[in-house]
């Protein structure tokens, strides 16, 4: 009896110990299919594959592996799925959705101490707008690979034919409200309006640039109330009634016929250059200048980034944090990023270059340069993030239902903000 | 003997706690198993997630680990059970180990069952033999059991749960599941309490049987030490007895020979007076008779002396009877015994042989007995000067420092001065006799 019990747990310890033994190091990468800024890519990989290049080469006997064609909707499930089997990659991209779940999961790696610990490491070299979307819950779980601030688009086209200059970089609520009511008209004369001031800006873009904060960091509290966001709401809703009940679509849009549309910096450079140029906004000329500023804020937009963390579980953590250095930090690898998607560094070093510069210039359609990488910088250095509690998103999604119910309505917007700062309040707190 | 009812009511219970703790920890850790290659089937991955609190390292290897370690547990059990002589080391040892094995499992399982640590407990409790440690083990008992509570730990870690795993399955299969788990992990705690009582039923038992013995014990002493009175007393009278048969036989003794020699004299002197006026010549005749009638009774006397000498000598030698004793002391003690003669021939007077022979075996007695020696040496030689016998004898035992004159010394010494020698007693590394004895060495009485 003892003797076969002796055995079981010689054989159980023996499969334990030995059978998991390989020869040399595998670095697990988690990432997706495709750019995270919903622009479509010709080819996701030549970056990574550099940059596992030049980390192999550095570390001999490490092999970086990837598993390549998940689409980014797949993405959240498939690394579940492998959180849940115990086979968590060392290193993965972090969608915004899921970065605040995995850490409370403890899936992901403190880097605070990694960041201290490592002399080489200077976080001085990142925008602090892209560091602190990694940072949550008072610790940095992830390092920003790439960052997408947001521009305004204009019809410069449109704007000539109306005689409007461009508006300054600093240019106000006031300024955009000035054009917008200016470009609406009637064009064929229908008697309704066709041609359009502004499409698809939302009470958020003008609360961000207005210096509204709507939640507490820890997301526990919100605030609905604010000055801000009522001027915020009220300049929005203005807007709204210039179009005289008249729907703006993309196609009116795609056809040239409004003159602003907040954009991507990812969808700029898509849009901007080779193939994708000739696909869309190819009947005008067109550009990128900042956000408007409100009377409280400042010519603020979103900034977002794409981050990458490491396991906490990864049994090769040391070789973890130089592969994400080297994505995060690494301006060869960070200027490949510059180059092959449509994002920018997030090293100032890097989006401020010479080389980068180039890179956008080559975009161009050689008349008036409007975006420089000081322009982005400035952008990404105003910028503002998104906060990363876990029910974010869906807190924002009730507030903006509620809010476009207003635009339609005649009602005070004071008490009608105060029942929405209870409606979310009574969200998040559950 | 039989087995008892409470060690055996023990023993059952333990061996069916141990199966319920082996089936609940391997059925959570397999149930984690099978439920996570569900989840992964249904791709529902990201939902549970979004539900569970942690997530486990490597589903497989944790049923593994489990497994493992309650086969550890199993193991330490039987080495415990099966052990021929109970050594404390052993089972301090192999309890100490179950306390880590089964907080081992514990963690591997997120803290959801540590009925494992009933298992460990009802162990130690059933090896417990003092009573003053059942408070602390107790103590530590309830303290382990209560913060390895999922409950407990939840508080200060993230863990995962495993009704949230149950809540993975449509609400008709939860109903079994959460029934089947709640089930286990009462049986568990049902089956650590019937331990317990085993345990105590056990020591009960155990209580009872020890007080029957002692009271066995308390009886048979009394018994015996009524007989020892008894015979104490027969002993008593016996050697009464012997003294009065003995002071008898000598008074005949005296009686017959001293008594008619001296008599016999007495009238001889009696006719030497009243002839020593008229014939000096008869007187010295008479004297000459008188003489002879005396040497006569001393060979009586002797003759009576030798009839109270010992046996051996008796029969043997002085050296003979000396060497038949040693071998016998060697053969009944076990105590190495040396005897050395350097006197080429031993042949004295009956009381010197008789006072030499005593002195040797009352000085063996008293090494044996007092001294606890293992060996003991006898040395006979010729002194410095000839007319004295040099007898010594010493041994490798304790000795004594203070030294209590008690029967056998006080004869010896009464012996020695009788032939007008000398003995001394030392201690050096045991105990040593040495006694100077003056021998009328070729003196003839005869």
């Amino acid at each position: 009896m003892a003797l076969c019990l002796l055995i079981g747990c010689g054989a159980l310890l023996w499969i334990l110990l030995f059978a998991g033994r390989k020869q040399e190091t595998v670095l697990e990468f988690a990432m997706f299919n495709g750019s995270n800024w919903d622009v479509a890519i010709q080819d996701s990989y030549p970056v990574i594959d550099d940059a596992i290049r030049k980390f192999e080469e550095e570390h001999p006997g490490v092999r970086v592996r990837y598993v390549s064609g998940i689409p980014k909707g797949d993405y959240p499930e498939w690394l579940s799925e492998r959180m849940l089997m115990g086979k968590t990659p060392d290193v993965m991209m972090v969608l915004d959705s899921e970065f605040s779940r995995l850490v409370e999961l403890g899936m992901l790696e403190d880097l605070d101490p990694w960041m201290e610990m490592d002399q080489d490491f200077d976080p001085e070299a990142y925008y602090e707008t892209a560091l602190m979307s990694g940072h949550i819950m008072g610790g940095q779980y992830a390092l920003p690979m790439e960052t997408v601030p947001y521009l305004m688009f204009v019809n410069k086209t449109l704007l000539n034919q109306e005689n409007i200059p461009i508006p300054e970089e600093d240019y106000t609520f006031a300024d955009l409200y000035d054009i917008c009511r200016k470009v609406t008209k009637d064009t064929d004369g229908d008697g309704i309006p066709d041609q359009f001031g502004i499409y698809k800006y939302s009470w958020l873009d003008a609360a961000w640039a207005n210096g509204a904060v709507m939640f507490s960091d820890d997301g526990r509290t919100c605030n609905f109330t604010s000055t801000q966001l009522l001027y915020a709401i009220r300049f929005v809703k203005s807007l709204d009634a210039l179009n005289q009940n008249q729907r703006v679509t993309q196609e009116t849009f795609d056809s040239g016929k409004v003159a602003f549309m907040p954009l991507s910096f990812a969808e700029y450079r898509t849009y901007k250059s080779y193939p994708y140029k000739i696909k869309k906004y190819t009947s005008f000329q067109w550009d990128c200048i900042s956000m408007p500023k409100g009377p409280y804020g400042d010519n603020v937009s979103l900034v977002d980034s794409l981050n990458v963390g490491i396991s906490s579980r990864s049994r090769h953590k040391e070789l973890a944090w130089e592969f994400l250095k080297l994505l995060t930090s690494d301006e060869e690898i960070q200027m490949k990023i510059f180059e092959y998607t449509p994002a920018a560094s997030v090293l100032r070093s890097v989006t401020e270059s010479q080389e980068a510069e180039a890179i956008i210039r080559e975009t161009l359609d050689g008349t008036e340069k409007m975006i420089d990488g000081a322009f982005i910088s400035k952008v990404i250095d105003n910028g503002r993030i998104k906060p990363k509690f876990a029910s974010y998103q869906e807190a924002v999604q009730l507030a903006d239902g509620e809010i476009l119910k207003l635009f339609d309505e005649d009602t005070d917007l004071d008490n009608a903000m105060r029942l929405i700062q209870r409606k979310v309040q009574n969200f998040i707190d559950k | 003997m039989t087995k008892a009812v409470g060690e055996k009511l023990n023993n059952r219970m333990l061996f069916l706690l141990y199966i319920v703790c082996c089936v609940t920890a391997m059925s959570a850790a397999g149930f984690i198993w099978l439920t996570t290659g569900y989840i992964l089937d249904y791709h529902g991955a990201r939902e549970f997630l979004s539900v569970t609190e942690s997530i486990p390292r490597g589903t497989l290897s944790c049923v593994l680990q489990v497994t493992a370690g309650m086969l550890l547990l199993g193991l330490t059990y039987q080495i415990r059970v099966n052990q021929t002589r109970e050594q404390d080391w052993v089972i301090l040892a192999t309890l100490g180990m179950d306390f880590l094995i089964g907080l081992w499992v514990i963690m591997l399982l997120d803290f959801n069952y540590n009925g494992v640590l009933l298992w460990v407990f009802a162990n130690i409790l059933s090896y417990v033999r003092k009573n003053r440690y059942w408070p602390a083990i107790i103590a530590l008992g309830i303290i382990s059991y209560v913060g390895t509570g999922y409950e407990m730990v939840s508080v200060r870690m993230r863990l995962f749960n495993i009704d949230d795993y149950i809540q993975v399955y449509s609400s008709s299969v939860q109903t079994y599941l959460f029934a089947a788990w709640n089930f286990l992990e009462i049986l568990s705690i049902v089956c650590f309490v019937g331990c317990c009582l085993g345990i105590i039923a056990n020591r009960e038992e155990k209580l009872e049987q020890t007080n029957e013995l002692y009271r066995q014990l308390a009886e048979a002493n009394e018994n015996l030490k009524l007989a020892n009175e008894e015979l104490s007393e027969i002993m008593e009278e016996k050697a009464k007895m012997a003294e009065v048969r003995e002071r008898n036989r000598i008074a005949r003794e005296i009686h017959d020979t001293m008594g008619h020699t001296l008599t016999g004299i007495a009238a001889g002197i009696d006719a030497c007076i009243a002839l020593s006026d008229s014939s000096p010549e008869l007187v010295k005749q008479q004297l000459k008779i008188l003489s002879d009638v005396s040497r006569k009774g001393l060979s009586d006397v002797r003759h009576s002396v030798n009839e109270l000498r010992p046996d051996s000598l008796e029969h043997l030698n002085l050296e003979a009877a000396i060497r038949q004793m040693v071998d016998n002391m060697k053969q009944v003690s076990g105590t190495k015994i040396s005897f050395i003669c350097q006197v080429p021939v031993l042949k004295f007077d009956e009381d010197e042989e008789n006072v030499i022979y005593r002195i040797i075996q009352e000085s063996i007695t008293n090494s044996i007995r007092h001294g606890h020696a293992s060996e003991i040496r006898i040395l006979i030689e010729r002194g410095q000067w000839d007319s004295v016998l040099h007898l010594s004898i010493s041994d490798n035992g304790k000795g004594c420092e203070h030294m209590k004159e008690g029967f056998g010394i006080r004869h010896i010494r009464e012996r020695v001065r009788m032939l007008n020698g000398e003995v001394t007693f030392t201690n050096d590394n045991g105990f040593r006799v040495d006694a100077e004895i003056p021998i009328r060495w070729g003196e003839e009485y005869d």
